[in-house]
């Protein structure tokens, strides 16, 4: 149960990190090179994440 | 178990294909939320937002058009669909049978099939030009009808070939993976057009400090609404909005997904579809748009529309992914629809081996790029052909028995075939392809409105016609209880 918590809370934070680079690549504020790495690095940590939880909720 | 999984399942002949769900298996709101989102936010999108830039549309046009047409598919959804689907609580498919006889459903059943396949086909080209980016072959420019390079017929028998192998299978897992994926490839579309928009920023040099800044930067350089491309039609607000509005007309107006909405506990669950239309058909589609936007603007000369390397361009390897995630996870359940669709045809059929065949044309249809490069012609055609059976069953749940005709006759008379439903059919789309024909391709969007009301009337007045003449059998089996709530 904890540890499907700390999965879920780590996979909704990833969804958070995906975001934050493209804003700031829009205000200018960072390369779009980098934005594209930790795209990257978001989406696997995402589905890592994800899976084991969601895969048990949608049965 | 997801309404969309359900819907499957019940399609298949395991559980409530020819009886109302019971209270006991009735889905909360938020089953519907997740499906709309996800079943909207597909690969399809990638190539529909570029294909209004190519038919020159304006800024203006776009976002409003987007927005009145997408909150009409949503009222259709909530006042056309679901007050029968909560009613009846019945299969769009069993719906029909009850109407219009075993035999006429089955070639509805044909047609239904044959608009998948090709719907699956379009899924499986947006999922072969991301394999593109990768091995680097020449891909199809937008007026190209046929396969330009060994290398494109390749990297689509490749997609094809697996996305056909694992739904044969059951599309289960892949139906499980694309819920995984659902919320982070709604984000990633929203990337997409964030990083097309400061790439603009920083192509044009243009300073954003207000809205009225970026209201001028997409008129003067994201929808220009100059001249469409050669070979598309040019696209203004009318046509935004009622491609918008029917580009899902085969499940709201046409009543398909009286099979999803039957498990709703209330009607105005229908609401759910706005998360499918204002992500997947607004958002997804101007991000989708302004990329390719961007390459005009950076190439003029490069028209085509690929999503894989437009999405590689915004957001790398991430965007490749979702291409091929949003391609793979709506081509699989269509493919596995179509195959269900087709099995219905041929009963004695292993649904493997059908599945599996519908996979082989879909793959063959998306090898020819004309398919996906004329998507917004093909939707609209799609939607049209399926409609004139939604006015049916609208006609016969509503208005049939205010006319002191019977509701459900071919289940009623024990006929096969409802000639009056058929005819309504044959004739709707008769007059709307010879409008077509006739008054010219622009038309092809619009005229489902009037062919909605071409469908009630022919079916109603042939009803009365045909009810009084036909002798009904001595022994009427009842409708079932649910459908005599109305």
């Amino acid at each position: 149960m904890r540890n499907t918590t700390i999965l879920m809370v780590v996979s909704w934070l990833s969804l958070v990190v995906l975001m934050v680079p493209v804003i700031l690549f829009l205000a200018g504020a960072m390369e779009l090179a980098a934005v594209k790495w930790i795209m990257l690095a978001a989406t696997v940590v995402w589905f890592a994440t994800a899976t084991p939880w969601m895969w048990k909720q949608t049965g | 178990m997801s309404t969309a999984e359900q819907s499957q399942e019940t399609h298949s002949g395991s559980e409530f294909e020819r009886e109302p769900v019971p209270q006991s298996r009735l889905l909360g709101f938020r089953s519907f939320v997740g499906m709309y989102a996800g079943e909207h936010t597909a690969g399809t999108e990638l190539m529909i937002g570029p294909l209004f830039v190519a038919a020159g549309v304006s800024a203006i046009d776009l976002v409003v058009g987007l927005l009145v047409g997408n909150l009409l598919a949503v009222l259709s959804w909530v006042f056309l669909c679901a007050p029968i689907a909560t009613r009846a609580r019945l299969t769009l498919y069993y719906q029909l049978e009850k109407i219009c006889g075993r035999k006429l459903v089955t070639l509805y059943d044909l047609a239904n099939g044959v608009m998948f396949c090709f719907l699956a086909g379009a899924m499986v080209t947006v999922s072969a030009t991301a394999l593109g980016v990768w091995f680097d072959f020449d891909m199809p420019a937008l007026n190209d009808w046929l396969p330009n390079s060994v290398g494109w017929v390749l990297a689509v028998l490749a997609a094809g070939t697996m996305i056909a192998v694992v739904a044969a299978y059951g599309y289960q897992i892949v139906a499980k993976i694309g819920e995984i994926a659902a919320p982070w490839m709604v984000l990633v579309f929203i990337a997409f057009g964030l990083v097309g928009l400061g790439q603009f920023i920083d192509a044009t040099g243009t300073k954003v400090t207000s809205l009225s800044d970026l209201w001028a930067l997409a008129n003067t350089h994201i929808w220009q609404g100059r001249d469409p491309q050669p070979g598309q039609v040019k696209f203004t607000f009318w046509h935004v909005m009622f491609f918008a509005w029917f580009c899902n007309m085969a499940m709201h107006i046409g009543m398909s997904d009286l099979s999803v909405l039957r498990f709703a506990r209330k009607t105005w669950y229908g609401v759910a579809s706005a998360t499918g239309m204002f992500l997947g058909h607004y958002l997804a589609w101007l991000a989708a748009s302004i990329l390719y936007a961007l390459q005009l603007h950076r190439e003029p000369g490069n028209t085509s529309v690929l999503p894989g390397p437009l999405a590689y361009q915004a957001a790398g390897l991430t965007g490749l992914i979702c291409v091929i995630i949003a391609g793979w996870t709506t081509a699989n359940p269509t493919i596995y629809r179509a195959g269900l669709a087709f099995q219905a045809v041929i009963p004695k059929s292993s649904r493997f081996r059908v599945t599996l065949i519908t996979g082989a044309i879909a793959t063959i249809a998306a090898m020819f790029p004309a398919l996906a490069m004329k998507l917004l012609d093909f939707v609209a055609l799609y939607g049209l052909v399926l409609m004139p059976m939604g006015a049916v069953v609208f006609m016969d749940f509503w208005v049939i028995p205010k006319l002191g005709l019977h509701r459900s006759f071919a289940e009623l008379s024990g006929r096969h075939f409802n000639w009056a439903a058929g005819a309504a059919w044959v004739v709707t789309l008769a007059v709307c392809l010879g409008i077509v024909f006739i008054v010219g391709r622009w038309t092809l969007w619009f005229v489902a409105l009037p062919g909605w009301f071409i469908a009630s009337i022919v079916y109603l007045g042939l009803s009365r016609v045909y009810q009084k003449q036909a002798v009904l059998s001595t022994t009427p089996r009842p409708v079932q209880p649910g459908t005599a709530q109305a």
